[in-house]
């Protein structure tokens, strides 16, 4: 223990503190590493802390910047599937022993900060248990206590403190994690368990009149949707064809004359599905976080990699609680209209609210059935469905967001008096009219379309794409997707600037995702890969952009490692400066102030007695004559020389 | 430590009481002394070396012997010979003047090649080989040897070789015309020196050559001073030959000499530089084409290019 009224060198306990937070560091990693590494490291640790001790620097620090580079590169050829954590927590350590080995000044005290903090984290890879939080305690409390006397020694690095000074600053210091501790704990503990941003409930309800997805078509309701361009999921995958791009989220079955909904009474089978005959799509879908459970595949989904979810034999696909978090999943679909299906229940399809069923026949009811009949082809459901189609599509019906009915009767409102609407009047027009007809239909909500990103290759769907569409059960065949909705002429945003420079940052925020929030490792690891394959390749540089994720990862994590190794290199390659030469620099400084500049063959005695000036030549020899006797004498200068001849500098 | 500087600077003190205008020989002939080496005085006649000579020689308590080069001066002349004891019927050893702790050479370069080999067993071995037989010649062994740089006829002037075993040349110049009047006023001195109280006696001397070498300290960045400075004579365009490694012991010898008379125990550059001027323009061999040039300028210029350690 100090005693409280000993002086305490900055420098000591800057080391001392230094070298706790190293040791525990390791200790944090310890159990993991080989035990010969876990013992060559113990042995290089004393022997650092040795020469640190009695101040013998012998180790060249090019020789220890070689090894600390060919560590690394062997680690790196050393990296692959099964061990990637621990040959990198190994060249960790390695880089924290060689930084202990140093010469130290603030910089590399710093790096043995960072390292030991890199190496725990590197534990929490390994494995988390009640000693990690040991650790993470102790090792915050020692790096904020010794950044603090870190910031003196950056000061004056010969400042000596009084023991109780000393244990001040020390308690001082420990305030702040204490302080801190209780907030971090409560991110350390929300925030890993939610890419939501965690106050976003204070918005959510109020206006719900932004287009996007929703589980219950509702007509009349509203009279204008504001195109909301949040995100609302990337797919990574091939580009296909504008017009197959429908993602299918969830189906409506059940109609009360103003608004659609799921009556979630298709069957939860989804084994033995009837072949599709189709392209084959394999999708990654990020599904950024909302306020419903239904997750979106491509039409028609066949597959999806995630586990406890419901999968539905209408083809939907949904968790059991909202989505709160981003969720990535794969899933394989084929493109194709028809969705074959043997037998379905015919009722469920065809049923129809009381005031169109023919039981309450209300005259504007009537209308509906009437037109339905009109567009019926007997016997032939395929001809009805075109029929329909062809009259929603190409007949005098318009697709818009504002002004829609605001109607107790929004259905024959938009068929017969407004002739507009959006996609959910056409498409439940439709359902319904195929329903009077006999042929079971349903509505499909989901997204339409997506910006293709040809960098990172992958669709880009805003909310404002949601979208529903119909599907009439044609016998024999099975399900057919028709949208009735007529193309969007309004639709020309993604061609300016504005728009390609959010779709590059979206390039950026999409692996983001991908790789960092969703933790990919099997990415990571063939990211590494990648980069490592592009290192071996360097003889053949070929630059090639356009070349998508791969090459422009691969470019890039390239370019930062190198610049990162360059950067190392240069900083263990500086040379710093002693004590004795700050203080001639102190002087030399002054004396040219003064008006005096020491030539470079000039000995300080000759240099001082070119001094004109009598009493400033005096004083200035006083200091040459005390510095010599260090500096000649190759004595270290101490804390409380440095003080006195600093002092000498300051009466010239 | 202190004590022996001290002492050093009273005895400089005091003796320039009888060398007038001499203080700077005086102290560079003690700086010879005290390394172990031996002095060369370039000057004419009448300027006061053999009084220096004696002065040193008094102060210190120490044997002196003196020399006078002649070209029909034989090696035993200075050696000392064997004669033959009628009594005895054997032949005993007489010493000759080298058997003194300062001996003064007096023209040194009138005597014969032989002769001046002969010297150089004695200054470099502090030993000489009389018929077969080795003597010790006594500790401290101090040569100063002069020079006329003027009458060079029948004169055999020092080979390079023997240059270099004489760890200083110095002159000692004329005397200020204050000094000069001061002799005039005081008339000679000479006697007094012979009856002048000694200030150290010889185990103070060999004492202080001790302290010298044991506790003055030469830094590493002295050392690369040092050497950087021979380099530069080795390399250096107009000259054939730099510095010898016996040059640079002498340097380094000399420079922690310097340091103690100023009452360091540690060297500085300066005590280098200071003394660079006596000890390296005779021990640097010029090529024929550059033999015109001043040697103390081309020096001083070496010296200019090299960065002092701080």
């Amino acid at each position: 223990m100090v005693r409280n009224n000993q002086p305490v060198m900055v420098e000591d306990v800057v080391k001392v503190l230094s070298y706790a937070i190293g040791a525990i560091g390791f200790l944090s990693v310890a159990r993991h590493v080989a035990p010969l590494f876990a013992m060559g490291f113990s042995c290089l640790y004393i022997i650092a802390a040795v020469i640190d001790y009695r101040r013998i620097h012998f180790v060249p620090r090019w020789a220890l910047t070689a090894a600390a580079i060919s560590f690394i590169v062997f680690t790196f050829k050393r990296m692959g599937a099964e061990n990637f954590v621990l040959p990198s927590i190994e060249a960790l350590s390695f880089l924290l022993i060689i930084k202990l080995f140093e010469e130290k000044g603030f910089r590399d005290y710093m790096q043995i900060y960072m390292l030991s903090v890199f190496l725990l984290a590197g534990a929490a890879l390994l494995s988390i248990d009640m000693v990690f939080l040991v650790y993470l305690v102790l090792l915050t409390a020692l790096c904020s206590t010794a950044l603090i006397f870190l910031t003196y020694y950056s000061q004056d690095r010969e400042l000596a403190l009084q023991g109780g000074v000393v244990l001040g600053i020390t308690s001082k210091s420990l305030l702040i994690p204490m302080v801190a501790a209780p907030m971090a704990v409560l991110l350390f503990i929300m925030l890993p368990r939610t890419s939501y941003p965690m106050f976003y409930f204070f918005n959510i309800g109020g206006n719900s009149a932004t287009a996007g997805f929703t589980d219950r078509v509702r007509l009349g309701a509203v009279s204008g949707i504001q195109e909301d361009t949040a995100i609302s999921f990337r797919a990574g995958m091939e580009k296909i064809d504008e017009g197959q791009l429908y993602w299918r989220g969830i189906v409506l079955d059940v109609f009360d004359g103003t608004s659609w909904k799921s009556s979630l009474k298709a069957p939860a089978d989804f084994s033995s599905l009837p072949w599709v005959a189709g392209k084959r799509i394999e999708q990654t879908i990020y599904l950024e976080p909302y306020e419903n459970r239904y997750l979106f595949v491509l039409d028609k989904p066949r597959n999806i990699s995630l586990q406890r979810i419901q999968r539905r034999r209408d083809l939907t696909f949904s968790q059991s609680n909202n989505i709160t978090r981003r969720v990535k999943y794969s899933a394989s679909s084929v493109i194709s209209e028809i969705s074959p299906e043997r037998s379905i229940e015919r009722d469920l399809y065809l049923q129809l609210p009381p005031e169109l069923s023919g039981r309450g026949a209300v005259k504007t009811a009537r209308k509906i059935e009437n037109l339905a009949r009109r567009l019926a082809v007997k016997n032939d459901a395929g001809a009805t469905v075109s029929s329909m189609l062809s009259f929603l599509r190409k007949g005098n019906y318009r697709y818009t967001l504002s002004n829609l009915p605001l109607t107790r009767h929004p259905l024959e409102d938009f068929l017969f008096k407004y002739h507009r609407g959006n996609c959910e009047y056409f498409a439940s027009a439709m359902a319904v009219m195929l329903r009077i007809d006999g042929i079971p239909s349903r509505l499909v909500g989901g997204y339409r379309g997506g910006y293709y990103n040809d960098m990172g290759k992958y669709y880009l769907v805003p909310q404002k794409n949601a979208h529903v569409w119909v599907e009439a059960y044609i016998d024999n065949k099975g399900w057919l997707r028709v949208d009735p909705t007529p193309a969007d002429n309004t639709e020309v945003a993604g061609k300016d600037l504005f728009f390609a420079a959010r779709l590059l940052f979206d390039t950026f925020s999409y692996y983001w995702n991908a790789s960092v929030i969703n933790y990919d490792f099997e990415s990571q690891l063939s990211l590494l890969t990648s980069v490592r394959s592009g290192i071996k390749q360097l003889g053949k540089p070929h630059f090639n952009f356009a070349h998508g994720k791969e090459s422009f990862i691969r470019y890039l994590m390239f370019s930062f490692l190198s610049a990162g190794g360059l950067y190392t290199v240069c900083v263990l390659m500086r040379k710093r400066k002693s004590a004795s030469e700050r203080i001639l620099g102190l002087f030399f400084r002054k004396a040219g102030k003064l008006g005096y500049i020491k030539m470079k063959s000039e000995g300080l005695e000759e240099f001082v007695m070119k001094i004109s000036d009598s009493v400033l030549r005096e004083k200035a020899y006083l200091f040459v004559k005390e510095f010599e006797r260090y500096y000649f004498r190759d004595e270290e200068i101490n804390a409380e020389a440095s003080r006195r001849l600093k002092h000498l500098i300051k009466t010239i | 430590m202190e004590n022996g500087s001290q002492k050093i600077n009273e005895i400089i003190e005091f003796l320039s009481g009888y060398l007038h205008g001499k203080e700077r020989a005086l102290r560079l002939a003690l700086i010879a002394f005290f390394s172990k080496g031996h002095l060369l005085v370039e000057d004419l006649p009448g300027l006061g070396k053999t009084t220096l000579a004696i002065a040193v020689a008094k102060a210190l308590d120490l044997g002196f012997g003196r020399i006078q080069c002649t070209s029909d001066l034989l090696p035993t002349d200075i050696t000392g010979l064997s004669i033959y004891n009628k009594n005895t019927g054997e032949f005993e050893f007489r010493s000759g003047p080298v058997f003194n702790n300062i001996v003064l050479v007096d023209e040194i370069n009138r005597a014969t090649p032989k002769t001046q080999s002969a010297f150089i067993e004695c200054m470099g071995e502090k030993q000489t080989t009389i018929e077969r037989q080795t003597y010790m010649l006594p500790r401290p062994f101090f040569v100063i040897a002069t020079q006329n740089p003027v009458e060079q006829f029948g004169t055999f002037p020092l080979p390079e070789s023997q240059l270099d075993r004489f760890m200083m040349k110095i002159s000692i110049g004329y005397p200020s015309r204050d000094a000069e009047k001061e002799i005039l006023r005081g008339g000679s001195k000479r006697g007094e020196l012979y009856t002048m109280k000694p200030m150290m006696n010889k185990e103070d001397v060999l004492a202080v050559s001790e302290d010298i070498r044991k506790r003055v300290y030469v830094s590493d960045k002295i050392l690369d001073y040092l050497l950087a400075i021979v380099e530069a004579t080795r390399s250096n365009k107009y000259l054939m030959a730099g510095i010898s490694t016996r040059g640079a012991l002498a340097i380094h010898h000399t420079a922690r000499t310097n340091a103690y008379f100023k009452g360091r125990d540690f060297v500085i550059p300066e005590d280098i530089t200071e003394l660079a001027e006596y000890l390296m323009p005779h021990r640097i061999i010029f090529r024929e084409e550059f033999e015109q040039l001043e040697r103390k300028e081309i020096v001083q210029s070496l010296l200019d290019q090299i960065p002092a350690p701080v």
